[in-house]
């Protein structure tokens, strides 16, 4: 039956009741706790990896020969917009708020985000967000025009059917479940960090977060925008990008280059966090340069507003204009390097243990830098009207997303998993896992440094024999299943680990930061006692207090563990309770976003389930009324 | 020592990358970016080799610092190493002199862009109308009043000023081996310069996605000495060889009449031909759009002289018999998409052609050359 | 907080690092999303301003006494707010409620505006598929009226909970949460009405554009 009603809060009526128990599917249904979130991210983010790998892979088969017909100009156009869709919004986003979601209260000492409901939403609007893209493989129409899907070829005059339209709408979703996040991140970090951690004590993958998370709910109304235009042309008849009624395609790359600039920061920047995390604890010193770390990490967020337009260096917006962006993306080089440089200098002088965590870390500087390096030139406007749509710019991306973020996230997954499973991965499989995968991730994109010099434009389903091309792609595609191979390693790696359970203490690798003060995994409430920081790298200081005043050889133990949790007594501990109003608006929004294509009352039906959400979510209270509960 | 086995895996990919960099230049492929023939190019080939030897060093600085350091400093006991938080002079240092290697590159960038995208006289050049369709390219010669596609001819030695447009989507006009791309952007029109230093074959490429079948629209260039540039405009505006009456070329004639000329002119070697075929291409694709599923016109290729062009299908296989036969008979087979395969009553009706009738037209078309080809032995040679 | 005490109470008033309560900032950082929002649609507006290649142009529809009054009213709807949270704040329910009643009944007002508006536009031919003024129009001002019919649905609700006795001096911050939103709202407007109606409403046939005349 409905659920008590307290004395003055009301409540919609409930045909379900709220959820209480802490186990069975409702539970996962209906939790609010970050850490379990976080975990729901990270596993339906690894499974679409998984599937924008095996696009990749059907890709590189196809471009393995010269003129070969195993796949056709129609799926190829859809695997290439898949993979890149896939890979952007449905893996490296999700992914990093799978690390946001699991250390960012951990990280500054809180007991969970500040909006837990929201942080659900998010959560279910993503994977429903994500389904919706690709049920457009079910009808035999997935997106085809690409991951940036340019009028007028995108347009519904050039590009028939549902499946672009299915793009933009679960795009639009997927940007409501990053907003939805970004704000919440936001709040928490202003406002929820424990006593004595002033912004600059705090670790530096939460300011990292605290920027993305400033540029996601800036840069993702932007997307919103172009996809609304975009979807009102396709569906309702809107001129936007209809170029017969006097509407301008490149007003489309504008838009999408407002949004896809800051974008590929907010791609960068989460990883960029996760080494600053990673090295100091294996090399056992600290970060080098905090300061300059976190402030060049501000100008990069800040300063990524002003370079859109390298993307459209061919566009023909002039020479004045091609200038004013060639200057300003060859500025924001700058603190980008000087990020290089302090991470190495971290190293430096440090006494390095190899391993799994730190080998990823170490390896996205070695392939950020290269993907930093073909940036510069890629600044070089006239230059780049050689390299620009051709797999020069594919090798630059790829490492700078895959060098860079994806090593980045590895890196994390190895270093994190005992604090999220409170078992230890593999180390030798770990070390494999990177071997292969550092071997296999250069065999594929270095070459195509070479063929975009060489004239091999991109998104071309195959090419002539006589152009000289055919070694390079051969190679690219070997290094293609090498990662496959290599990701394998890491499945394996994840169930062997899940079988001998190596039980991990709350500080397994003798870390700084505060999310390792506690037991692995953590208590469903965090911290028995909420910290009181004194320093940067507080955990660190509070076990070695002797390295405030100098730099001895020998640290002496530890003057204080890992939280004990055995004498809390949890009927004193109040969680926010479960609550599936969340799930209902996650699901609506797609059901009214897939109504959009197919029928109105599809759209009334998922309208009605999100008002009826947000009623619900707002008219509930935190915690039902109880003496004692759960 | 695992650890040595790690360090010597770095080492070998670092080595693996330095020698595909080093194994980059091959001049010799038909697109390759660095065999500049051309000021447009050589100045963007010039800017990239500057700034990439820049990067060079500064790879080298950096993974030489990261191999470097996982041997000197990996752990070897269990003592702390100096517990350093930072040297805010290394870290000014290391802010400036990214700074200053950057302004080092943005000066000849800047130059770069002004000398590259600024037009040159109009007077002295050769102005080109170049407008991309899906998926072909057509060329226009205002001045000379030709319309050809595919294929561009051009002197050496000479400025061109190509005017790009695109009647459709969007689509991108690069020859790499004379200048970088500039896209063909509908309601818009760009403009782009360079000159070929040397006579000789280029190819060139669409580069911006343009739909289903973009991997396969291509160009040509040739590039001629000014003598026979003179050669093949004088060619194109006289009549081709009359063909004899009652011959297959004839009969190919009557049917490419009442099959394909709807679409595709083929007589613009004609006076006033030039404005008469741009009316006719705005005709035909004002047609298309009011029914563009069913409609049975649509702009497409000119065909004037095509006996002489080098290949078919818009520089995807050679322009020989066979290649044409097939061609005709099932576009799809070469060319998966195209908008004669979805058009043309010739597939989508019982107005069907017989394997002769295919064979005549081909004939047919094989034989429009100039009447006095001068230009026949020259374009042998282009063919091998 | 100690052992003991493992609440969390989220949104309302805690004690936290900069003493403004979460709910309050969440709805700041909200509006900085919203500006980027509006703002693109805007952007987009005045882009496409002198574009459209045939009619109905901006001076042959907009009729700026009429959009006037309406916003005169979303104004004075801001300034009721402002006093039913101030009268809420002293406890003054009857005040406190009047004010309410009167800030939703002149949302209400302004949304009848835009819907007459809109019904006269379409009449006339102006419809967001008409051409590249009419999209843009549309689809700003329809957003917009969205937001306003948000917040009155959301002003409703309070209202609603004020006359149960939920809504008090106590927790008047939920009406000030809805107060920041609701001026936000008005915010935009201000800035449509002086864009969008003011300086382009006498934009006429553009260069290279079709002429138009009423009734075809």
């Amino acid at each position: 039956m409905s659920s008590i009603i307290g004395p003055k809060q009301f409540q919609i009526p409930r045909i379900f009741p709220r959820p209480m128990s802490h186990s069975g599917i409702w539970y996962w249904l209906g939790t609010v706790d970050h850490k379990k979130i976080g975990t729901m991210y990270g596993i339906v983010s690894f499974f679409w990896f998984i599937m924008g790998g095996i696009e990749a892979l059907l890709i590189r088969v196809q471009l393995s020969q010269a003129e070969n017909d195993i796949i056709s100009p129609e799926l190829y156009n859809q695997l290439f917009t898949m993979h890149g869709t896939t890979m952007v919004f449905l893996v490296v986003m999700p992914l990093s708020a799978a690390f946001f979601n699991w250390l960012i209260p951990l990280q500054i000492g809180a007991r969970d985000v500040a909006f837990p409901r929201l942080n659900a939403l998010s959560l279910w609007v993503f994977i429903f967000g994500s389904i919706l893209m690709n049920i457009s493989w079910l009808t035999g129409e997935a997106p085809n025009g690409g991951w940036f899907g340019y009028p007028p070829n995108s347009t519904i005059q050039f590009n028939p059917g549902n499946g672009m339209t299915f793009w933009v709408l679960g795009l639009n979703v997927l940007g409501v479940a990053s907003i939805a996040a970004g704000l919440n991140f936001i709040v928490t970090i202003i406002n929820m960090r424990a006593p004595g951690m002033t912004l600059m004590r705090m670790p530096v993958f939460t300011w990292m977060t605290f920027i993305t998370s400033i540029l996601i709910v800036l840069a993702l109304p932007i997307l919103g925008v172009a996809g609304i235009q975009m979807t009102g042309d396709r569906v309702y008849g809107t001129n936007f990008f209809n170029s017969e009624a006097g509407g301008d395609p490149i007003f489309w790359q504008h838009i999408f280059w407002l949004f896809g600039h800051p974008e590929v920061y907010i791609l960068i920047l989460p990883a960029m966090g996760i080494v600053s995390e990673i090295l100091p604890t294996f090399a056992r010193k600290p970060l080098f340069g905090y300061t300059f770390i976190v402030f060049s990490g501000i100008i990069i967020g800040f300063m990524g507003w002003f370079v859109w337009s390298h993307h459209m260096f061919t566009v023909g917006l002039g020479p004045a204009a091609n200038t004013a962006f060639t200057l300003s993306t060859m500025l924001i080089a700058i603190p980008t390097g000087v990020k290089i440089f302090n991470w190495l200098a971290t190293l430096w002088g440090g006494s390095i243990k190899f391993t799994t965590a730190m080998l990823f870390s170490i390896g996205f500087i070695a392939m950020f830098t290269i993907g930093g390096l073909s940036g510069v030139t890629h600044a070089v406007s006239p230059s780049d009207a050689q390299q620009q749509d051709t797999y020069y710019v594919v090798a630059h991306f790829h490492y700078v997303l895959f060098g860079g973020s994806i090593f980045a996230i590895f890196g994390g997954l190895y270093f994190w998993w005992p604090k999220f499973t409170g078992y230890m991965l593999n180390e030798r499989l770990g070390i494999l896992n990177f071997i292969i995968m550092l071997i296999g991730f250069n065999l594929q994109f270095a070459p195509m440094h070479w063929l975009g010099l060489d004239g091999m434009p991109r998104r071309i389903y195959t090419y002539a024999e006589n152009m000289g091309w055919e070694l390079s792609n051969l190679a690219a595609t070997i290094g293609g299943f090498l990662i496959a191979f290599s990701v394998l390693i890491f499945m394996v790696n994840v169930f062997i680990s899940r079988i001998n359970k190596k039980l991990a203490s709350g500080d397994p690798w003798d870390a700084r930061t505060l999310e390792w003060s506690i037991s692995s995994p953590p208590p469903h409430y965090n911290f028995v006692e909420i910290p009181k920081v004194e320093h940067i790298d507080d955990w660190w200081y509070k076990k070695y207090p002797e390295l405030l005043e100098g730099s001895p050889k020998q640290t002496k133990s530890p003057k204080v563990t890992v939280e004990d949790t055995s004498n809390v007594d949890e009927s004193k501990i109040h969680l926010p309770d479960l609550s599936y109003y969340p799930l209902f608006v996650g699901v609506g929004l797609s059901i009214a976003a897939l109504g959009v294509i197919y029928s109105y009352a599809l759209v009334t039906i998922g309208l009605i389930l999100v008002f009826w959400g947000c009623i619900g979510w707002s008219t509930e209270p935190v915690n039902e009324p109880h003496e004692k509960h759960h | 020592m695992l650890s040595n086995r790690i360090r010597l895996i770095f080492n070998m990919t670092t080595l693996m990358l330095l020698s595909f960099a080093l194994m980059s230049c091959t001049p010799e492929n038909p697109q390759s970016t660095f065999d500049a023939q051309g000021p447009i190019s050589e100045i963007q080939k010039n800017l990239f080799l500057f700034t990439f030897w820049i990067a060079v060093i500064v790879f080298i600085v950096v993974e030489g610092a990261i191999i470097f350091v996982t041997f000197k400093y990996r752990r070897k006991n269990d003592d702390l190493p100096p517990q350093i938080h930072g040297n805010l002079r290394l870290e000014i240092t290391w802010t400036i002199i990214p700074a200053i290697i950057i302004v080092i590159i943005a000066i000849p960038t800047v130059f770069g862009i002004w000398e590259t995208q600024v037009m040159p006289d109009e007077e002295d050049a050769i102005i080109i109308n170049a407008v991309g369709h899906q998926w072909w390219f057509e060329f226009k010669y205002p001045s000379e009043e030709i319309v050809t596609a595919n294929e561009l001819h051009l002197p050496e030695d000479k400025n061109v000023i190509v005017n790009i447009q695109s009647q459709d989507v969007l689509h991108s006009f690069w020859i790499p081996k004379i200048a970088g791309k500039v896209d063909m952007v509908p309601n818009h029109e760009n403009k782009l310069w360079f000159r070929a230093d040397n006579p000789g074959l280029y190819y060139g490429q669409c580069a911006e996605f343009c739909g289903i079948v973009h991997a396969m629209m291509r160009f040509r260039v040739v590039v001629h000495t000014e003598e026979n540039y003179q050669n093949w405009l004088e060619g194109m505006r006289t009549p081709p060889k009359s063909v004899n009456s009652g011959s297959d070329e004839d009969e190919g004639r009557k049917l490419f009449v009442g099959n394909c000329s709807m679409c595709h002119t083929n007589d613009s070697y004609k006076k006033a031909a030039y404005h008469k075929e741009i009316n006719s291409q705005y005709n035909r694709w004002e047609e298309w759009k009011k029914d563009k599923e069913n409609s049975a016109i649509v702009s497409a290729p000119n065909l004037t002289h095509f006996g002489n062009r080098l290949t078919i299908a818009s520089g995807i296989k050679e322009n020989n018999y066979e290649n044409l036969v097939k061609w005709i008979e099932n576009p799809d087979s070469i060319k998966i998409g195209t908008r004669m395969k979805n058009h043309a009553n010739i597939y989508n009706s019982d107005k069907k052609l017989t394997d002769q009738e295919i064979q005549q037209i081909a004939k047919y078309l094989l034989s429009l050359k100039p009447e006095n080809d001068s230009m026949a032995s020259y374009n042998q040679e282009l063919k091998r | 907080m100690s052992n003991q005490d493992v609440t969390i109470q989220h949104g309302e008033e805690i004690k936290n690092s900069t003493g403004v309560s979460n709910k309050k900032l969440l709805m700041w950082a909200f509006l900085g999303s919203d500006v980027m929002f509006f703002g693109t649609f805007i952007g987009t507006f005045m882009a496409y301003r002198n574009k459209s290649l045939n009619g109905p142009y901006p001076s042959d529809t907009l009729d700026i006494p009429i959009t006037s009054i309406s916003t005169f009213v979303l104004l004075m709807s801001s300034l009721g707010v402002v006093l039913a949270l101030h009268y809420l704040k002293e406890s003054k329910m009857v005040l406190a409620k009047l004010w309410l009643i009167l800030v939703i009944i002149m949302g209400m007002i302004f949304m009848g505006f835009q819907v007459y508006e809109f019904s006269h536009f379409a009449h006339i031919g102006m419809t967001p598929q008409a051409n590249l003024f009419g999209s843009t129009f549309f689809t700003l001002t329809s957003l917009h009226g969205a937001h306003v019919s948000l917040g009155i649905i959301w002003l409703i609700f309070l209202l609603y909970n004020e006359y149960k006795g939920n809504l008090t001096s106590e927790n008047a911050i939920d009406l000030e949460l809805a107060g920041l939103y609701w001026h936000f709202v008005d915010i935009v407007w201000i800035i449509i009405f002086a864009l969008l109606y003011l300086i382009t409403a006498g934009d006429g046939v553009p260069p290279g554009g079709l002429p138009w005349i009423a009734g075809q």
